[in-house]
């Protein structure tokens, strides 16, 4: 039940929202589609459930070819087998809780239909709700709905469309671990769409970068993070900074020290460095600007005497007021280098 | 201002039941008749209407259909014209011996269907057009993921959201029949308010009249909670801001000949009107009448209208910050009461006036007072609404900011709230203004003799049969009444621009 996705691309007018972009979402697991607003990735989703056609590529559900222009194959949305959560859920406002995951059960028996309810009201843990309309479930109740409605007719896929974002901040937490249990315990193929890295770190199997209309990089969490593809998925991903320096012999000499390198050839080159991997002692000659306070940390900026400015993340109990001289330490045990010409 | 709807209401029921030979009238065949023609014909117009309504909406909002932007305004045309000028000129066009066609049988139930239903399907229209824009697509995208065609989402989903406004629509469509006088009285069918009519006019004892009218209450009111019943519950889900726009579903070869039908609908019940009006008007062969009469009802028109429109305002300011401010039973009271005059039917209002008047204040009967306050308790909804839905829009904060800078409750109203509300009571105003211009059955009953207005110019050359007489009268009134649609367009044009900045 894999989604693939060759060399798509669309346009809206003038507007390239999706260039050449390739993804593979493998079976039984959450890939989580990350990029800024505008990256495309709402409009890749779109492609895959079937409401846009793509100008080029293909695309193949479970091995079936959905969209492909040059075989002028589309089949479209409702005979895709695809379940979408959307970002506003769209529940049907007319139909209560089980008329809303019984929706998609068409051709079922009626003793079928109500027993696939219940089934999934056990799984979403909303037992006894049948009743209700959607306008009387709370926030995090209306999200496990959508996502047992998108689930009842057993979908190849559950595309989900940033589905916590209409939630307040303090539940999203909780709703997201518990979405993923959910989906863990269908053992369904999921894409999710999300310009919330932490989201897209905690909850995909798979992360696949999205910039400027492209999949940059498509990875496990830990790989698109250690091992960022360009500087800018790096720069996308957590606070970074980007330090000239000279890597010889599998070691990248900077600014403000030396760390070791993996797969970078000899010369000039750039280092990934990310503000975790910075420590500030106090003296030196380099001089503390400003402070963010986080509450568990900071992110600490300092300009270097050459005129660098670079961002170290500090435990929020270092106190270091504007002004102070410090010296930058550079932690790091592996650090990520790109060659710079 | 409760009172005032009230009071002469009382009135009505003692006149109806003090009279034995009423009573017993009741249940004689005649008062059948009256009621299954006025009830078939409401249904068979309620039914057209809705579904031409909703199909118009959904066509123009929805599709790519030919001339959407065109037909948008085409359909809500038939709104300028009165229903008793629209019968008037598709009689004339083709009805017996008919400029365009020669139709008898249109004269009698079906002409009055025709005319009713192009006069009020604008009303569903509009409304499911609203429904239908603030309908979140995702809704429909997520009935296509579950497995359904364009087709059989339209059914399952956009339908079932359409039912408020078509339950609603339907009520407003239905209680207009019930109330029109106009239309079924030149087409010559015996409903109540046909029958009610005749029987004042032609009787001294006017307890028959009064029970009439208490039966066409009593069908106004079995109307309402029959809407209530049918209507469900839900709550359509809106839109948020900045949601995409769905797609116009393709209708290949069917493009131009629905654009024509929907763009049929518009003519026949706006611009045929006009024409014909204009054709005698040119002509002079139907004799026109001296432009001295015209500009003398014109003037009567104006001077009840422009007093109606200031009361009716007036009246409705404390009335909607109780309903909007403080939501008490007396608020909800108060408001339930006020607005029912737009659910009673013009002649019943008249009717009723008629009798308190006569019984309390004598002075009053035959006055243009009483023509003004008939005209405030018919159209006092209207002003309502208007102030209402503007008073609604001002965050009680910005009054809460103004008494912290230091004014008194009572500054803060005036020097923030009236201030903001301005537009919306004026919008109010206007529209009581151009809906008093074109009320005929209580003017009919209760103008002083000796004075027209121009809707009793028109009804009178037409029922004299000298359909040509008014064509001037008429034609001004469809002017004023064009002019009615811009507050309507106005506050659209709003709504539209408040979602596109948000």
């Amino acid at each position: 039940m894999s989604v693939d996705a060759v060399a798509v691309e669309k346009r809206f007018g003038a507007v390239e929202a999706v260039r050449a972009a390739n993804l593979h979402a493998p079976a039984g697991l959450l890939t989580a589609i990350l990029g800024p607003s505008g990256c495309g990735k709402t409009t890749l989703l779109r492609l895959i459930a079937g409401f846009e056609r793509p100008d080029r590529g293909a695309i193949s559900i479970a091995g079936t070819t959905v969209a492909d222009p040059s075989g002028n194959v589309f089949v479209p949305t409702e005979r895709r087998r695809v379940g979408m959560v959307f970002q506003q859920l769209a529940l049907f406002p007319h139909l209560d809780v089980s008329g809303n995951i019984a929706y998609g059960l068409r051709g079922a028996s009626r003793a079928e239909r109500s027993a696939r309810v219940r089934e999934l009201l056990d799984l979403v843990d909303l037992a006894g709700m049948e009743r209700r309309y959607p306008d009387q479930l709370s926030g995090g109740q209306a999200q496990r709905i959508a996502l047992a409605r998108a689930l009842a007719p057993r979908p190849q896929v559950v595309l989900l469309d940033e589905p916590f974002s209409s939630l307040d901040v303090s539940l999203r937490a909780g709703v997201r671990t518990e979405v993923r249990d959910i989906l863990k315990r269908e053992g369904v193929t999921a894409i999710l769409v999300t310009h919330d890295q932490d989201e897209a770190l905690a909850l995909g199997d798979r992360v696949a970068v999205m910039l400027e209309g492209r999949v940059a990089q498509l990875g496990t969490p830990e790989e698109v993070y250690r091992r960022p593809a360009s500087p800018e998925v790096g720069a996308f991903l957590g606070d970074t900074n980007l330090l000239e320096g000279k890597v010889s012999r599998g070691l990248i000499t900077t600014e403000v020290g030396e760390a070791p390198v993996t797969a970078s050839a000899d010369g000039d080159a750039y280092a990934l460095v990310r503000a975790e991997d910075l420590d500030l002692v106090v003296d030196g000659d380099a001089r503390v600007v400003g402070a963010e306070y986080f509450g568990h940390d900071q992110l600490v900026t300092v300009v270097l005497p050459s005129g660098t400015t670079l961002r170290a993340r500090l435990h929020a109990r270092r106190r270091l007021d504007p002004g102070t001289a410090v010296s930058v330490r550079l932690t790091a045990t592996d650090v990520v280098a790109f060659p710079r010409r | 201002m409760a009172g005032a709807v009230a009071i002469p209401l009382v009135h009505l029921v003692v006149r109806a039941l003090e009279s034995e030979r009423a009573l017993d009238e009741l249940f004689t065949g005649r008062v059948a008749r009256f009621v299954t023609t006025t009830v078939t014909l409401a249904a068979v117009t309620t039914a057209i209407g809705v579904f031409v309504g909703v199909g118009a909406a959904w066509l123009v909002e929805r599709t790519n259909v030919a001339g959407r932007g065109v037909l948008r305004v085409l359909a809500v045309l038939p709104l300028a014209v009165p229903t008793y000028v629209s019968a008037l000129t598709i009689l004339a066009a083709f009805g017996p011996q008919g400029i365009v066609a020669d139709i008898p049988a249109l004269v009698g139930f079906w002409g009055s269907a025709i005319v009713l239903t192009l006069s009020t399907y604008p009303y569903v229209f509009l409304i499911s057009l609203g429904v239908l824009r603030q309908m979140d697509p995702a809704i429909e995208e997520a009935a296509t993921t579950l497995g359904d065609s364009p087709w059989v989402v339209f059914h399952r989903v956009v339908l079932p959201q359409l039912r408020p406004a078509m339950t609603g629509g339907g009520l407003l469509i239905f209680l207009y029949v019930l109330s029109d006088f106009g239309a079924v009285s030149i087409m010559r069918i015996d409903t109540l308010t046909r029958a009610i009519f005749l029987e004042y006019r032609s009787s001294f004892d006017r307890a028959t009249a009064a029970l009439l009218g208490l039966v066409l209450v009593a069908l106004t009111l079995a109307a309402i909670s029959g809407e209530r019943a049918l209507r469900g519950r839900t709550a359509p889900a809106r839109a948020v801001a900045g949601a995409r726009i769905a797609a116009p579903v393709p209708l290949r070869q069917a493009r131009w000949p629905l654009g024509l039908g929907v763009a049929a609908l518009g003519v026949v019940g706006s611009v045929l009107p006009v024409a014909v009006l204009v054709h005698w008007a040119v002509s002079g062969e139907a004799g026109v009448e001296a432009g001295s009469i015209t500009a003398r009802a014109a003037a009567v028109s104006v001077q009840v209208s422009v007093a109606a429109a200031v009361v009716a305002v007036v009246a409705a300011t404390p009335i909607a910050f109780l309903s909007v401010r403080h939501r008490s039973w007396f608020a909800r009271v108060t408001e339930t009461v006020s607005v029912s005059g737009y659910a009673l039917p013009g002649l019943v209002i008249a009717l009723a006036m008629v009798f308190a008047a006569t019984q309390m204040v004598p002075a009053l009967y035959h006055t243009l007072t009483l023509v003004v306050i008939a005209y405030v308790i018919r159209f006092l909804p209207e002003s309502l609404g208007a102030v209402r839905a503007s008073l609604g829009q001002v965050d009680p904060a910005l009054e809460e900011a103004a008494r912290s800078l230091g004014r008194t409750r009572f500054q803060a109203v005036l020097s923030v709230t009236v201030p903001l509300v301005r537009s919306g009571a004026l919008s109010g105003a206007a529209l009581v203004f151009l809906t008093a211009m074109k009320e005929l059955p209580a003017t009919l009953l209760l103008r002083p003799p000796g004075y027209d207005t121009l809707a009793t110019r028109v009804w009178t050359a037409a029922s004299q049969g000298t359909y040509g007489r008014a064509a001037p009268a008429a034609l001004l009134l469809v002017a004023v009444s064009a002019v009615a649609l811009w507050p309507l367009q106005i506050r659209r044009a709003r709504q539209v621009a408040s979602k596109v900045g948000g």
